[in-house]
């Protein structure tokens, strides 16, 4: 099956141009080729199949909300190329944005003085949406992220998690096959998160949607994502799963063992001891290394084990040690 | 149409959130129309004292000015948010104008209809239509004549509107625009007003090249009245309308191609 969204060897260099003063100096810097040159994008190529949940994590200004901008059409790229359904979103901006859907977090999509249903009846006339379709898609939202309360309410007095809700639902009225998501949970309380990823969630199970999403919040990858890939200085550091992610930082798991008696010595085998406190021991290990089971197996052999209790590295230390080598 | 159908839904929808502010909507076509009304009486005090500018008499001049007015009152009430175009470039607000399946140029336009400028395209048509009655008349003006002068003010509106699109398409080069208008929209069609034979040599081809405005009102004119210049100026007028606008849009092309957008 060929993939549904596609980028190869993508750059985007952005010229910052020398800052002159004054008007003359505007003149100037407008026909200078003096300036310093930003590889925002340096390269990057992934290919994302229908019905995949991607999330696009990195570091402020590493180049993400950039990638996805060339993604959807609105910025050209230096070199290399999208391909969304196997059309250029730069040379067929039209035909492709009509089967996309984009939500950028920290701005509305809706007609700020209007209510939101005004908005909703633009874009179905804007996207060609039939009026029985529509009624549809509404009622279906409105059960899944309870926009009924604030159809009629102007945009601009929402609150940020309606505004949220009611700018996925924008995204969503012409049933895109792709939709990218740039930050949708940005400054929202837990309540709001909550929502709003069991509507991804929901939606992508059973409209098959592909969706990438950019996000700093590190539950949104853990609940919603499939798959991760990790930007850092506009190249592409990691693109696989989020375990996978894991084991490549090495990033050690956590056991700790409650023995029905205090051990005679300290454990040894394959793994760092944090701490022994009578008869609770807690060890680090590689999972790249050595299995669970093995380990538990292994400290066994000091004694009988009543508990166990096992963390996993928090994705966001894990983030932050491929960032560091990035 | 469906690209008509879809501007006058996003125009209609653009008029009901200005409806919210009625306060401000209010002031506005007031200001707007004491603009219009000083503007009007300035001409009148020069007109009063003078009786003839450049050789042309009071009708005369009424005939251009009703013109102008009415060709920049049409494209100000369909292309005023141009005129803030820059904003869109400078806040990255242009990119929501690219996500959607129609030309930008459409939405950009459909998000502000300003129906109170219609009270200048009123106040020059009434100008137009007391200066054409005297003219015709005294036979200056034939009723072929004001056929044609009243289809060449609609026709006009396309320079000041392909004037200011390419003034917008700037934005995209140089980011900040602002004070560019005053050379490229507001002071021509002021100039435009009176007859280009009062104008120093280099302003006058000024005027008729690099910011055409007189062709929307002073060479047709000055043909119909028997005041100079050949048939091939009614022909050559809204040539100039049309092929100016196609090279505006063109520029409008190359421009969003250059888009870069804000960091987020």
């Amino acid at each position: 099956m060929a993939p549904i969204v596609e980028a190869r060897e993508l750059t985007k260099v952005f010229r910052v141009a020398k800052d002159r003063r004054g008007l003359l100096g505007a003149i100037r810097s407008l026909f200078s080729n003096e300036g310093r040159e930003v590889r925002a994008v340096d390269g990057i190529s992934f290919s994302i199949d229908a019905g995949e949940f991607v999330g696009y994590l990195g570091p402020n200004g590493a180049g993400k909300s950039t990638t996805i901008k060339m993604m959807t059409g609105i910025l050209h790229p230096t070199s290399g190329e999208v391909r969304v359904e196997g059309k250029s979103p730069q040379r067929s901006r039209r035909e492709v944005v009509r089967r996309l859907g984009v939500v950028f977090g920290q701005r509305t999509q809706l007609w700020w003085d209007l209510p939101v249903r005004d908005s909703y009846e633009l874009l179905a006339a804007m996207y060609g949406i039939k009026s029985r379709e529509y009624q549809a898609t509404l009622t279906r939202f409105d059960d899944l992220l309870e926009i009924g309360a604030f159809l009629d309410v102007p945009v601009r007095k929402l609150s940020l998690g309606q505004r949220m809700r009611a700018d996925l639902v924008a995204a969503w009225l012409h049933r895109p096959p792709v939709v990218f998501l740039d930050e949708p949970t940005i400054g929202l309380d837990a309540v709001a998160k909550a929502r709003i990823r069991s509507f991804l969630q929901e939606i992508n199970r059973t409209e098959g949607t592909t969706i990438m999403l950019t996000t700093h919040d590190m539950d949104d990858i853990e609940r919603l994502c499939t798959r991760v890939m990790v930007i850092n200085h506009g190249r592409l550091v990691y693109d696989g799963s989020l375990e996978g992610l894991r084991q490549a930082v090495g990033a050690p798991s956590t056991l700790r063992i409650e023995y029905a008696a205090p051990p005679g010595t300290a454990p040894q085998g394959p793994w760092t001891l944090v701490s022994w406190e009578g008869n609770v021991v807690t060890i680090a290990f590689d999972r790249s290394r050595c299995t669970a089971a093995d380990v538990i197996g292994r400290l066994g052999q000091y004694g009988e084990i009543r508990d166990v209790y096992m963390a996993e590295p928090d994705i966001e230390s894990v983030v932050e040690q491929v960032y560091r080598r990035g | 149409m469906s690209i008509l159908r879809i501007y006058a839904r996003l125009a209609v929808a653009s008029l009901r959130a200005k409806m919210q502010y009625k306060l401000d909507f209010l002031v506005n076509t007031l200001l707007w129309g004491a603009l219009t009304t000083a503007d009007f009486l300035m001409l009148a005090a020069i007109m009063l004292r003078f009786e003839r500018v450049g050789g042309w008499d009071i009708y005369e001049v009424g005939l251009l000015y009703g013109m102008a007015w009415i060709a920049t009152g049409l494209y100000r009430t369909f292309a005023s948010e141009l005129h803030n175009f820059d904003q869109y470039v400078v806040h990255g607000e242009f990119d929501a104008l690219l996500v959607r399946p129609w030309p930008t140029l459409l939405t950009l336009l459909g998000r502000n209809l300003e129906p109170h400028r219609l009270g200048a395209v009123l106040q020059g048509a009434i100008i137009l239509g007391l200066s054409a009655r005297h003219l015709l008349a005294v036979g200056t003006l034939d009723r072929f004549g004001l056929v044609y002068v009243l289809a060449s003010s609609f026709f006009g509106a396309l320079i000041p509107f392909s004037l200011s699109l390419i003034t917008a398409a700037f934005a995209f080069w140089v980011v900040r625009t602002g004070d560019l208008l005053t050379f490229t929209i507001h002071a021509p069609i002021s100039a435009s007003q009176y007859p280009l034979t009062i104008y120093p040599r280099w302003l006058k081809t000024l005027l008729l090249s690099v910011l055409p405005v007189g062709f929307i009102n002073f060479i047709p004119v000055q043909y119909l009245l028997g005041k100079g210049g050949g048939p091939w100026a009614l022909v050559f007028s809204p040539a100039v309308a049309v092929g100016f606008t196609l090279a505006a849009y063109g520029l409008w092309r190359a421009g969003e191609r250059r888009y870069q957008s804000t960091g987020s």
